[in-house]
């Protein structure tokens, strides 16, 4: 799959660009704050329907504007036919997404388009919270599965209905135990979705984890592999989490009456990193931290691959701020046999080595973009 | 802006209580009001007083009716031993526009949800459960929306239902009737997979 046209309107210091990205791969090169990521970004929600640096929309849309549009047009490797999505935000009206002019959702677009994003902010999937790395498995869970999505959506629609439950338990204290029945159907449902959710995480870190051993074998030089496992908040033995997760329910009780929210569940799942047997938030260096993000990323890239058969698009912005000149080559040389890749960089130095690469070359400059003819 | 008339100020203010209905609108549909026919103005007075006045619900099924019980509770042709539940009068409509169901119907007037603020008490359950005691049906069908809410709901009532000893079903999920396969959204699609039925039997 291959993006061959973008069209951005009022997005972040974008005003209007009609960028036409032909065959092979692409370069975009300019200082820092001239728009580089922005455009990586707009690609970015083309295909997840959302931004992996934003959480609110609003501040996608350029200043002053009413909302933004983001348009693309793809190409895959076995059909002719080309792809058109766009993604719309009014302030006023809210966020539409058009596959091929139909109205369509988020997980239609993370069916329909595959992409992996790559930045030096990665390396929050080891140093962060465990909220980081449950979003980053929901993610590719998503791009592996529409049924995940749902799963996940139903699960988190439970779980904030439970949570009112608790939260005004009083408001529901009519009768003989009004609370607790008022709150046993979104009980059986966080149990549903969640023992669901809980199997198919699972699942996911295990060809994670697979993936990411084959991956990054030799890349330590002695240090590795690194290794991911789950640790989820509920343990279970056997296939089905059920059991255990009814349990676990069942004796947080009082705890979740307390302080009025569900305690256990897969919203409280994490997973751990280990280099060499060592947990990697805590005994990595910064670079080996960098490094594993980047293998957790590429591990994304293969699963997705293997799942959907064609390679996704990779949107690759600065990792040589953060690589080495041999992790970056070692880098660049293990995916540009893969699908489409979009890079960024400030690194002028670079420009040579990529040009190599047939790396075509777009000059970023001011929210405008002039691309090299070759 | 002076309009020069103290009653149709107040009729545009009324007008703009409306669901839908701006400013600019309420203004334009008082002064149609103005200019047409007086017998057609008190025609349409008649309506909103009736609506109000004449329509109550069944005190069997809690649907919209004029004479309680209503003519579907009443009807003898229909089975007794077929209970549907649905979410509201309008979904009465829509499965009695199938022509597929001689059953009878339960109005909840809504579907559990807490961060709406919608707790049992607030739907017509206790009413359901007194009723399926008294009538003994040998089905209950639980056609609520396919979404969480309607779900949970679902939930509730066949705990609740239980003890009744009768079937609780709920109505399939799937592609639309004319639909194309390419077309239908994943998750539809894939219900459908998991609800599919063997032919032939």
């Amino acid at each position: 799959m291959r993006l061959i046209h973008l069209s951005l309107g009022d997005f972040r210091n974008y005003g209007s660009l009609e960028l036409p990205l032909g065959q092979g791969h692409h370069l975009l090169l300019g200082q820092n704050g001239e728009g580089k990521t922005n455009v990586l970004e707009a690609v970015h929600l083309l295909g997840t329907g959302g931004s992996q640096r934003a959480s609110r929309d609003a501040v996608l849309v350029a200043h002053d504007a009413p909302g933004y549009r983001v348009g693309g047009r793809f190409e895959s490797d076995r059909e002719s036919r080309s792809l058109r999505v766009e993604v719309t935000y009014q302030k006023s009206g809210g966020k539409k997404i058009r596959i091929d002019k139909e109205p369509g959702r988020a997980s239609d677009l993370l069916g329909a388009i595959k992409v992996v994003s790559f930045a030096p902010s990665d390396v929050e999937l080891v140093q962060e919270s465990a909220q980081v790395r449950r979003r980053f498995l929901d993610l590719i869970g998503c791009q592996l599965s529409p049924k995940y999505m749902t799963v996940l959506r139903e699960y988190q629609r439970a779980i904030r209905q439970r949570n009112e439950t608790l939260a005004k338990s009083f408001v529901y204290s009519r009768g003989k135990n009004g609370a607790s029945l008022a709150r046993e159907p979104w009980t059986d449902l966080v149990i549903e979705h969640g023992s669901e959710l809980f199997r198919r995480r699972r699942h996911l870190v295990d060809q994670l984890s697979e993936t990411l051993r084959d991956l990054s074998e030799d890349a330590y030089k002695g240090g590795g592999p690194l290794d991911v496992t789950y640790d989820p908040a509920v343990p279970w033995d056997g296939d089905d989490p059920r059991p255990a997760f009814e349990v676990a329910l069942a004796d947080s009780r009082d705890r979740e009456e307390a302080v009025g929210y569900t305690t256990c569940g897969p919203h409280a799942d994490d997973v751990n990193l280990k280099l060499g047997g060592r947990e990697l938030r805590r005994f990595g260096s910064l670079g080996q931290q960098q490094l594993s993000a980047m293998f957790l990323k590429l591990a994304q890239a293969d699963l997705v691959r293997t799942a959907v058969g064609a390679s996704p698009i990779l949107l690759v912005d600065e990792m040589f701020a953060v690589l080495d000149r041999q992790a970056a080559e070692e880098f660049l040389a293990r995916v540009e046999g893969e699908g489409q890749i979009i890079l960024a960089t400030a690194q002028e130095g670079w420009l040579g080595e990529l040009r190599d690469r047939h790396f075509h070359v777009h000059h970023v400059r001011a929210g405008a973009i002039e691309s090299v003819t070759t | 802006m002076e309009l020069g008339s103290e009653a149709l100020g107040r009729l545009i203010d009324e007008f703009s209580r409306l669901p839908g209905i701006g400013r600019k609108t309420a203004r334009r549909l008082a002064f149609h009001v103005l200019k047409a026919d007086l017998p057609i103005v008190e025609g349409f007075a008649r309506a909103l007083v009736d609506v109000k006045r004449l329509v109550t619900f069944c005190e069997s099924c809690h649907n919209i009716t004029q004479v309680s019980p209503c003519s579907l509770c009443e009807d003898p042709r229909r089975q007794d031993v077929l209970v549907c539940v649905v979410e509201e009068p309008s979904d009465v409509l829509a499965i009695e526009g199938t022509g597929e169901y001689r059953g009878r119907y339960h109005v909840l007037h809504g579907v559990l949800s807490p961060l709406d603020g919608v707790g049992p008490d607030d739907l017509k359950i206790k009413e359901l459960l007194a009723r399926l005691h008294e009538s003994r049906p040998t089905e209950v069908i639980l056609a609520l929306n396919p979404d969480t809410e309607g779900d949970a709901t679902s939930f509730y009532l066949q705990k609740l239902l239980a003890p009744l000893g009768c079937v609780v079903s709920r109505i399939a999920r799937g592609i639309p009737v004319g639909g194309d396969l390419e077309f239908a959204d994943s998750v539809t699609l894939g219900r459908a997979i998991q609800g599919r039925e063997r032919l032939g039997e």
